[in-house]
């Protein structure tokens, strides 16, 4: 007695991939089967772009606002020992002194934080930051001139070329606090109200003369890319025993609440997946039951349930890819657009966005999107899977019965 | 004498039929010899087609064996049996069964196309095999274009692909006209002879019963040689 | 009993080969309604936590401005002999310089000049605000500190603290006068910008100096009134036709905006769920139609008229889709309910890996979940279902049982 049957482990390749195109590309008959691959693809897409473009506000007005911060009121690092610094990881190092009190005009008083900055403070990086207006005021004697936020100006009711008057935190062993007047003779903005509500500029040597011991000095310095991961190692280094800050101890309020807001938006986007990857395993069942003779003679022709299983599974997963990815591309593209939108509802009046960056750059986080990406193939594949066990209960002996 | 083809053995099958059970088959012994005809007749629910489901490995027996070349059919896992399926056997069912997504074509290079068989060498010889039965012209047109007897031209095109040694046909003429049928029928018988293959066959047609070598009577449970 | 039982089995029955259609739309639909519900919730609570801080301890549900030569005291028990009217406190914010007499530290300040019964009282103001150490101020010489305050200026309870304003001047519009106050309480909040620089006293000379004009009253509401203050303002108004009144919401504008537009973004989102679950249903209804057009051909064959067999398909639907949400519903609200262990067992996985907390997923969340929102959600899903039904059945009645048997 011979064996005449030759075992051959796993599916044909061939069949599967013939399969699945069928699948993929159905003939132009099968009007149905088409629009609903196409609905597909389009409906996870759909779904992709909010929560792409979400993201990429949060991201662009985190990252901007951290450049503002970093850039206009703390510098990377501040240290208090200034003596020169001298490392290939320091960009910029400006000598500034700063004091802080309340500014006031003729009806309302502000907080502000006053910073006396020399000529050069102002480089490019730094001008990309904010849009500075000088004015030729006509100078009142002694008075310090100042440069104060067109924001804070409108808050406290005063023109350019007005007068001011702060009371200043005592600095060392001073007592008591005394008025200190000043001209406004510039403006700037950097669209970002929660900075410009507070921030004051002055000439450093004036600064240093008028403000109460002279302000608090130190070196504001800024650093490349590369020492900006690091910046806790780089302080310690260049510090030298000598006491240092860096920018984030100063701002943790102001970038959490935005971190917080970042992850929720995170967690809604899971959410969401949740419920389109059970939309696309429906998908898949719906492909299953109208392939379901087929199906039937497929296995009574002798087809193994792996080859059947991986063409649909690939089928739906390829449709909810590329949903995925139309939705990532058409959200990156509208993303660049973002930024004038919202500056052009901000000045339709939407006063809420007062609290946000609107003037941003566009900043991908590509490990998140990945993640995200990553996330609903996975619960794509496995909501999939489950429906693909309705195939192992697929008979051959099915395809003799009609339904 | 020839080798034996297929074999069944003291077969049985037995279906739950609510609280008691319904007896198909009683400890059947059967045996086809290769490259023979063989046509089952019986009355309507005698079981002829849980005969073919079982030499097709469609259905498993309730007891006994159903022997294939010596291999017991009922001991193969999901793998092997598909393999037997693809490789061994052919079917041809009453109503054709064609997928209605897919042309003439497409339909008949199905199981080669599930055996591994390149698309190209699978669409050659599904070619061949339309040409044999005259309906080249028609290899890109969709079941729902054909007639009933142009469809089951295609199911028994689609069961001789893969070179399979037993070709299994339930009622193939079952739903044609008289026309069709006679076509059908000389088409069948013609071809297994000439492609030197097995044939099983269920039918109710007397002359085609006839033309097999052998017709079997399949009543009270069992098989009696006419 | 006919219907209800063919719809049944139509839906659940094991015989039935397309149960797992069923199956997938309730699992989808409970999943849906589930993530529906916790977002909600979510929401909810994120947003409620933070204006329930601002209105209770920030500005007060309203606050009134008036003119007026009755004194403050008239003006109060007049305010608060108005309906929905909890509690009235006269006070005055302003800005000072603070520095600690002890060490000579210093720093900028909102004072808030408030009557001290607001610590004796109970009103949403003591429920938001704790007392770490100390007692409230009493008298002209007493002042509570914010704790992140008294940590900025290194001052403990007992300690003396000399506090400069802003007041008219002889010469000058405004000019700076001191006075000195003895630290009596530190305090906390879950406000941070309250908590960073807020200092509360409740000395009448230093109100004097400020100028008596610009106390404001701060009310707080109680019932409905707290959500619908409509009728207060309408009330004050009258009594006070010069005053001029201000809501929370008004008095924090931009916060409440940004807040709204947060709120409308999630909403947005919400609105793709919905999406998504809706062609989900729209293409489930037809889908249950579909495989069933043959039975439906039969019924009508053996004369079922059209009314019982869309009967049998909206039971059908109604069915499936109630089972979903009952599911979705109760799921939801057990996760919402313990949302705060889930998130607590991710923070403790990431923990893990990264060695630190995650802010969100440490978040004190008192969740909020309004049975009005869910019950709406589940009322719009279900009619849709009914709905998708309706129609996909209404096309297919109006064919002949012959045409629809022939489709096969």
């Amino acid at each position: 007695m011979t064996t005449s049957i030759s075992f051959k482990i796993g599916g044909s390749p061939l069949f599967s991939s013939w399969l699945f195109s069928h699948l993929l590309f159905p003939s132009k008959e099968l009007i149905y089967q088409r629009r609903r691959l196409l609905r597909s693809a389009l409906l996870i897409a759909l779904v992709m772009i909010p929560l792409v473009l979400a993201l990429i506000f949060m991201d662009g007005m985190m990252q901007g606002i951290t450049d503002k911060y970093i850039l206009l009121q703390d510098g990377h690092l501040q240290f208090y020992n200034l003596d020169e610094l001298d490392d290939p990881l320091v960009q910029s190092s400006d000598l500034v002194t700063s004091g802080y009190g309340i500014i006031y005009s003729r009806d309302k008083s502000a907080e502000v934080k006053l910073k006396g900055v020399k000529e050069d403070y102002f480089n490019s990086q730094r001008c990309a930051e904010l849009k500075i207006k000088e004015f030729k005021a006509e100078s009142t004697g002694s008075v310090a001139q100042i440069m104060v936020s067109e924001t804070l100006l409108k808050e406290l009711n005063v023109e350019v070329g007005e007068r001011v008057a702060f009371i200043l935190i005592p600095e060392g062993e001073q007592k008591g606090v005394r008025p200190m007047l000043a001209q406004v003779a510039a403006t700037y903005n950097t669209g970002y109200y929660e900075l410009d509500s507070s921030l004051i500029f002055l000439n450093y040597e004036v600064a240093k003369r008028y403000l109460p011991n002279g302000g608090r000095s130190y070196l504001e310095v800024l650093v490349d890319n590369r020492g900006s991961g690091h910046l806790d190692e780089l302080g310690e280094r260049l510090a030298k025993g000598g006491s240092w800050a860096s920018w984030d101890q100063f701002n943790r309020t102001v970038y959490q609440n935005f971190v917080t807001s970042r992850q929720v938006i995170l967690l809604v986007f899971i959410l969401i997946l949740v419920v389109a990857g059970v939309y696309v395993a429906s998908v898949s069942n719906e492909l299953i039951q109208d392939s379901f003779q087929a199906i039937a003679l497929f296995k009574a022709l002798g087809a193994q349930q792996k080859s059947i299983r991986r063409s649909y599974f690939w089928a739906v997963m390829v449709v909810t890819i590329l949903g995925i990815a139309l939705g990532l591309v058409v959200a990156l593209v509208l993303g660049h657009y973002l930024s004038p939108i919202l500056v052009w509802l901000s000045k339709q009046g939407f006063e809420g966005l007062r609290y946000y960056l609107l003037d941003f750059k566009v900043v991908v986080a590509y490990t998140d999107l990945l993640f995200i990406v990553g996330s609903m193939v996975i619960i794509a594949s496995v909501t999939v899977m489950f429906t693909l066990k309705r195939i192992k209960e697929i008979s051959p002996l099915e395809v003799l019965q009609q339904d | 004498m020839s080798e034996v083809l297929l074999r069944f053995e003291n077969v049985s099958k037995i279906y739950p039929s609510g609280s008691s059970h319904l007896t198909i088959l009683e400890e059947l012994n059967f045996s086809i010899e290769a490259m023979s005809s063989v046509a089952v007749v019986g009355k309507s629910g005698s079981g002829k087609s849980t005969l073919l489901n079982l030499a097709g490995a469609l259905d498993r027996p309730t007891s006994g064996r159903v022997l294939f070349k010596g291999d017991d059919i009922g001991k193969m896992g999901d793998k092997e049996l598909s393999l037997y399926r693809n490789r061994h056997i052919g079917f041809v069912f009453q109503s054709h069964i064609l997928l209605e997504d897919f042309s003439a074509l497409e339909n008949i290079s199905i199981p080669a196309l599930i055996m591994g068989e390149s698309a190209r060498v699978a669409k050659k010889r599904a070619y061949e095999l339309l040409e044999r039965v005259g309906l080249r012209g028609r290899a890109h047109h969709k079941p729902q274009k054909l007639s009933g007897g142009e469809r089951q031209r295609v199911a028994i095109c689609r069961a001789l692909i893969n070179g399979a040694q037993l070709i299994i046909a339930d009622e193939p003429t079952g739903s044609l006209d008289e026309a069709s049928k006679e076509e059908v029928e000389h088409l069948l018988l013609e071809m297994v002879k000439e492609e030197k293959r097995t044939l099983l066959m269920v039918t109710h047609e007397q002359a085609l019963a006839q033309k097999c070598d052998h017709l079997y009577l399949l009543q009270n449970r069992g098989l009696t040689l006419v | 009993m006919v219907t209800p039982k063919i719809a049944y089995r139509y839906a659940f029955s094991k015989s039935n080969r397309h149960r797992s259609a069923s199956l997938i739309i309730v699992f989808g639909l409970a999943i849906g309604m589930m993530a529906l519900i916790t977002l909600l919730a979510l929401m909810n609570s994120l947003q409620s936590d933070l204006l329930d801080q601002v209105k209770s301890i920030e500005s007060f549900h309203l606050q009134l401005s008036v003119t007026s030569n009755e004194n403050i005291g008239e003006i109060t028990q007049k305010i608060a002999l108005l309906e929905g009217v909890a509690g009235v406190y006269p006070h005055v914010n302003t800005q000072v310089m603070v520095g600690s007499l002890r060490n000579g530290e210093s720093s900028t300040g909102r004072l808030r000049v408030v009557d001290e019964t607001i610590w004796l009282e109970e009103n949403p103001f003591m429920d938001h605000l704790f007392l770490v150490d100390g007692h409230p101020p009493k008298g002209e010489e007493e002042v509570a500190l914010s704790s992140t305050m008294a940590y900025k200026l290194g001052t403990r309870v007992g300690d003396e603290l000399q506090i400069t304003i802003l007041v008219p001047g002889r010469t000058a519009p405004l000019a700076p006068v001191n006075f000195s106050f003895r630290v009596s309480g530190l305090f906390t909040t879950s406000l941070s910008e309250f908590n960073e620089s807020t200092l509360i006293t409740s000395s009448q000379p230093l109100l004097e100096r400020i100028g008596l004009q610009r106390i404001a009253f701060g009310l707080y509401l109680e019932g409905r009134a707290i959500n619908n203050s409509k009728g207060v303002i309408a009330d004050l108004k009258e009594l006070f036709p010069q005053g001029e009144v201000k809501s929370w919401q008004q008095l924090n504008s931009a916060f409440y905006s940004a807040l709204t537009l947060e709120k409308a973004m999630m909403y947005l989102f919400l609105s793709f769920m919905f999406l998504i679950l809706g062609v989900n249903m729209k293409s489930a209804a037809s889908r249950l139609l579909f495989v069933k057009q043959r039975e439906l051909a039969i019924l009508r064959a053996v004369g079922a008229p059209k009314k019982s067999s869309l009967k049998i398909f909206i039971l059908q639907s109604l069915l499936i889709t109630s089972l979903g949400l009952a599911l979705g519903v109760a799921s939801g609200v057990l996760l919402s309910t313990h949302i705060g262990r889930v998130f607590s067992f991710f923070n403790r996985v990431q923990y893990l890996f990264t060695r630190r907390n995650n802010p969100l997923l440490t978040y004190p969340f008192t969740i909020t979940i309004v049975p009005l929102e869910i019950a709406i959600v589940a009322l719009v899903i279900l009619l849709l279902s009914l709905l998708f039904t309706y129609f996909g059945c209404r096309s297919l009645l109006k064919r002949e049982p012959m045409e629809l048997l022939n489709h096969e």
